[in-house]
């Protein structure tokens, strides 16, 4: 024991710079690690946001279009989203821009399968008795959209439905066809298959009908002229009674299915029937962020060319083309062949820091529906987030000439 | 206090044997870690690649069916007996007026001799066995499914490069397609493979298009698609092989 000697300070401090060495690179690895964790976490949240927002609106449009005949409509707004009103307002003034506001739509589609999943009577096509024209439309409902309670069917005991809040009106007439041969381009109010979807104001379940009164945001969706009506009763008397009630037409309840995105919460929102409540279906604060949603619709030319909607028309301006706003479209909602539907989806957290000395450069995402441009320095999206595009064509498989626009 | 008397230190030895056994572990670690980013790097890669592969195939087959309604709505018009109101212009390899996108600039070459073929969107080849490899370069930050443009490898490679030296991000999407037709049956049948491939910088400069797998690739994906040969010619003079894809 005399020899004996503790470690020298020179030879503790060498052993402990090893050993901080050491715990330092395994401590950076772990760190390295955790990020990388976190990064794929986020990788696949994105994907699982964006595909499956994607895949629920491209399989909503895909249904709607894969009926038979003139049982959808599909309408979009561009730049339509507004905060609290999806798809309330059309937005002309800066729709294509950067400032525009996401775009939305709504499926409308006749209600046949009603009473498939048990519970409510099929919602059985009905002929269109008129009661009243004047100041109120009054339509007489037929007998078997209101069951009585505790009726069966296939031995189920079945609700009675809740009343209709849109109904949908389609002529069986042709009164002019491009097909035919008889030009409508002249008289558009002489639509083919002309069709309309309103809005019901009251039901009264004891006499059976529909009242359908007020001004013009009744109308939910019309092919009988391009222009919005002056007034309901101007729709009412000119057009509705003469081109729905003065011909072979049939009658049905109409289930509608609005998407849109709101640009404060960044949420991808629907709403059902139209009815003011909008649920929250995808992206927000505790998601990835559903940021812009963008719609292109494309029209079949009878030579085979393709003429789109929801695109700028001239890059220079962004002015875009528009149903509503271009009069080369008049009528031609009844082409729509195939829909593009672009979602472009921000990751939840901010994984690439911004320095002052701008590590992270600003990004610039193209090609997304109407925008020519959208910059991640813009107030809207936001630096040092992951962007994802998903985008994806569906095709509507029913006959163009079929299909009610 | 004896027994500490014959103490010794560690030896020589002793000290490297630990020394490598520690190391050894320490390698182990590293490599470890390494392995893990290269798996994450490999399954972003994949999910990405497959992404792609998704939209543009959603593009594709919505092409196909489309250019299979015109065949049909000719097909109803000359079996009402009113041919001369279609509009042939889709299959005469005249660029329609209003076309965007490269694949339909030119939908259709064989009408109306053979009638539109649908299948022209995807493949060059309508023989038993013909294979087909085309190529497009894909800006991941400027993408569009519809204004891609297939060709051949040096066409893909220069426009990768043009993409790069414009601050792009450039991937390869290879589309294969391999027909095979079966005529001891009637109607004829076709079979028709797709194999799509997204391959980044590094692996296109390996490989090319010559190297489908998906060891090769970001990611691959393999549709098969069916189709019968039809005679039209009853109602539309000419069309004797209307190949007619069976898609819903």
């Amino acid at each position: 024991m005399k020899d004996n000697r503790g470690f020298t300070i020179i030879e503790l401090m060498v052993s402990i710079a090893i050993f901080s060495l050491m715990i330092t690179g395994m401590t950076i690895a772990l760190m390295q690690q955790q990020k990388h964790f976190k990064l794929t976490a986020t990788a696949v949240d994105m994907d699982e946001t964006g595909r499956s927002a994607l895949d629920f609106i491209s399989s909503e449009i895909r249904i709607a279009g894969a009926r038979q005949g003139k049982t959808f409509a599909l309408t979009f707004v561009n730049g339509g989203s507004q905060p609290g009103a999806p798809c309330a307002a059309v937005n002309t003034t800066d729709a294509g821009t950067v400032d525009s506001p996401p775009d939305c739509i709504a499926i409308i589609t006749w209600d046949i399968t009603r009473g498939m999943q048990g519970g409510v009577l099929p919602s059985v096509v009905s002929s269109v008795e008129l009661i009243q024209s004047a100041p109120t439309l009054v339509l007489q409902l037929p007998n078997l959209w209101f069951p009585p309670a505790g009726q069966l069917l296939n031995g189920d005991s079945v609700t009675p439905p809740t009343p209709p809040t849109l109904l949908g009106f389609r002529s069986r007439a042709n009164l002019c066809s491009p097909n035919s041969g008889v030009d409508c381009s002249g008289n558009i109010k002489d639509c083919s298959d002309c069709g309309a979807v309103l809005r019901v104001s009251t039901v009264n379940t004891g006499s059976q009908t529909a009242e359908i009164a007020g001004s013009v945001d009744r109308i939910i969706a019309q092919n009988f002229q391009n222009t919005a009506y002056a007034s309901f009763s101007d729709f009412i008397t000119n057009d509705f009674v003469r081109l729905i009630v003065g011909q072979f037409s049939e009658m049905s309840i109409v289930k509608a299915t609005t998407f849109s995105v709101n640009s404060t919460t960044h949420e991808l929102q629907i709403e059902q029937d139209l009815n003011g409540v909008i649920d929250y279906l995808a992206g927000g604060s505790n998601a990835p962020g559903i940021m812009d949603l963008q719609l292109v619709f494309n029209l079949q030319d009878s030579d085979g060319g393709i003429t789109k909607v929801g695109v700028p028309t001239v890059a220079v301006d962004r002015r875009f083309s528009d149903f509503g706003a271009d009069p080369s479209l008049v009528g031609r909602q009844k082409d729509i062949s195939t829909v593009e539907i672009y979602l472009l989806v921000r990751s939840k957290i901010r994984p690439q820091k911004i320095t002052t000395s701008g590590r992270v450069g600003v990004k610039t995402i193209t090609q997304l529906g109407d925008r020519l441009t959208r910059m991640t320095d813009h107030a809207s999206l936001g630096e040092g987030f992951i962007y994802r595009i998903y985008t994806t064509t569906v095709y509507l498989r029913n006959l163009a000439t079929e299909q009610f626009g | 206090m004896r027994r500490f008397k014959d103490q010794k230190g560690f030896t020589l030895t002793e000290i490297l044997v630990a020394t490598a056994i520690m190391a050894l572990g320490f390698l182990a670690s590293a490599q470890m870690e390494f392995m893990a980013l290269r798996q994450k790097q490999l399954a972003e890669s994949g999910s990405q690649g497959i992404n792609l592969i998704q939209y543009i195939s959603d593009y594709d087959f919505s092409e196909l069916r489309r250019l299979h309604r015109l065949n049909s709505l000719a097909f109803l018009n000359g079996q009402a007996g009113n041919l001369s109101s279609t509009d042939f212009l889709y299959c005469d390899g005249t660029p329609p007026s209003t076309c965007p996108g490269d694949v339909c600039s030119d939908p259709c070459s064989g009408c109306p001799a053979a009638a539109c073929n649908p299948f022209e969107v995807i493949t060059t080849s309508f023989v038993d066995g013909g294979v087909v490899t085309m190529c497009s370069a894909v800006d991941l930050n400027n993408f569009d499914p519809t204004m891609l443009s297939f060709g051949t490898d040096t066409q893909c490679a220069a426009d990768a490069a043009a993409m790069l030296s414009a601050g792009g991000d450039p991937v390869y999407v290879v589309r294969q397609t391999t027909t095979e037709i079966d005529t001891t049956v009637f109607p004829n049948l076709v079979d028709m493979t797709v194999l799509y491939a997204v391959k980044n910088r590094l692996q296109f400069d390996d490989t090319g298009t010559s190297s489908l797998d998906n060891r090769d690739s970001m990611a691959t994906l393999s549709v098969e698609m069916s189709a019968h040969i039809d005679n039209w010619s009853l109602f539309i003079p000419g069309w004797t092989q209307v190949w007619i894809p069976h898609v819903p």
